[in-house]
């Protein structure tokens, strides 16, 4: 009893509150947040976004289907937060009939070959620009 | 072309006797990895992926042709040199080319990176799954009475297997050496690429400073156990028998070039042929000249299939 009112001495409690509370702000941190990472022995990259084009040219022979479609969701994602629509929904529209896997993927590609110094995100952007309603298409 | 017997010639050679044939076969094997590397980087290069994938189904079959021109022959010492290139083809053309096209194509997978740097293609990690496979042909051949892998005889005698499996139903002569080769070519660099691949795996070694200590660990086990092998093949003197035996032994010792090589010890010039132009020329040339040296050397009267 009589530790247990030794613990809770007021220097104590403020000690300890001011260590818990340390302790949270260290962990949520952003700066000391780890970089995102994929689970060991998965293949790709954790985040598309914040690679280079030169990064996915050197990905892009080693797995051209599966980079097209990871660029892809990528794009249907900035697709969808820019017009609250799926691709299909998006495409659905007149004059859009031009896209589709080939085409929609092939744009980032030739834009990643051109500028291997640019983010990825760029040549998603660029796609956009000519997607996006009054653009001339391709 | 037929090499000459070892009664007429083996005699009277200083050269063709032990330790030069096993130390000749070995660097011949060596180099063959090293080129069968090589000769699929230009293909791919030269055809494109896709014009690939499809001239592998045709290049594969070629590797069956060389084989039944072998399984023909009662020359041990062709049909052993032909059991070899049709294993190398068909594991390059119908394994390697096949496994890219679903990798890479079929499937549409990414390859393993770190950080910026491709460090697995989508083949390998098809490859890297195959290793249930491979051990159920294991087992096969662990209680197969009939194999004379000196690896699977060691296992059947450490497991006091000999008695129970009774005597083998094949003589030497009895023995196809083409497919015998063609089985082991294919075998050998199956359990190697296999091995390097479970090591290079995060899944399996982990990250971090582990992953060093599993590649140190591999370099030594390949060296040890490729040097055992080697140690032996240097006291062999019919050149058929050490050219098969110099396939494991050159393999095992291969896995420690691989594991520098991810470990940034050493560049692997047959990876990228286009580049080191003279220096994959030279290997080609020293890999020809050993190879019609010992192809040429003299044999016993049974490599030629001239049993009495």
């Amino acid at each position: 009893m009589e530790l247990k009112h030794r613990v809770c001495r007021r220097p104590t409690v403020v000690c300890g509150v001011a260590l818990a509370g340390f302790v949270a702000a260290a962990m949520s941190s952003p700066s000391l947040a780890a970089p995102l990472a994929l689970r060991p022995g998965m293949g790709g990259v954790p985040d598309l976004g914040a690679i280079r084009c030169e990064t996915f040219n050197e990905m892009y022979p080693a797995g051209p289907n599966g980079l097209r479609q990871a660029i892809l969701y990528w794009t249907e994602g900035y697709v969808y937060a820019q017009t609250g629509k799926t691709m299909d929904e998006f495409l659905a529209s007149p004059g859009m009939d031009i896209w589709d896997f080939g085409t929609l993927t092939d744009h980032i590609v030739e834009f990643c070959k051109a500028q291997p110094e640019a983010p990825v995100p760029l040549a998603v952007k660029d796609l956009w620009t000519r997607m996006s309603p009054g653009s001339a298409g391709m | 072309m037929r090499g000459v017997t070892m009664t007429e010639a083996a005699g009277k050679s200083r050269l063709w006797r032990p330790p030069l044939v096993g130390i000749i076969t070995t660097v011949i094997m060596l180099f063959a990895v090293g080129l069968a590397h090589a000769v699929m980087r230009l293909i791919e290069q030269a055809l494109g992926h896709d014009t690939t994938y499809i001239a592998s189904t045709g290049l594969g079959f070629l590797g069956v042709l060389l084989l039944w021109s072998g399984v023909k022959s009662r020359s041990e010492s062709y049909a052993t040199w032909v059991g070899f290139f049709a294993g190398l083809t068909i594991w390059m053309t119908w394994v390697e080319f096949f496994y890219m096209y679903y990798g890479r194509k079929n499937f549409g997978m990414l390859p393993r990176m770190i950080g910026v740097e491709v460090t697995q293609e989508p083949e390998y990690l098809i490859m890297a799954a195959t290793v249930g496979v491979l051990l159920f042909q294991c087992v096969y051949y662990t209680f197969d009475k009939d194999t004379r892998c000196n690896m699977f005889l060691w296992i059947q005698n450490r497991l006091r297997l000999r008695g129970g499996l009774g005597p083998s139903t094949k003589t030497a002569q009895d023995r196809n050496y083409a497919i015998i080769t063609f089985m082991e070519t294919i075998y050998v660099t199956w359990f190697c690429y296999a091995w390097n691949l479970l090591v290079f795996d995060p899944a399996v070694v982990g990250v971090g400073e582990g992953v060093r200590w599993a590649m140190f660990g591999t370099i030594f086990v390949s060296i040890t156990w490729g040097g055992y092998c080697f140690s032996r093949l240097i006291r062999y003197r019919r050149t058929s028998t050490a050219l098969r035996y110099a396939i494991p032994t050159a393999n095992i010792l291969w896995i420690s070039v691989e594991v520098s090589s991810r470990l940034g010890i050493l560049t692997e010039v047959w990876l990228e042929p286009q580049k080191y132009v003279l220096e994959m020329s030279l290997y080609a040339l020293a890999f020809a000249v050993l190879s019609i040296m010992i192809y040429r050397a003299p044999k016993k009267p049974s490599e030629v299939g001239e049993w009495n």
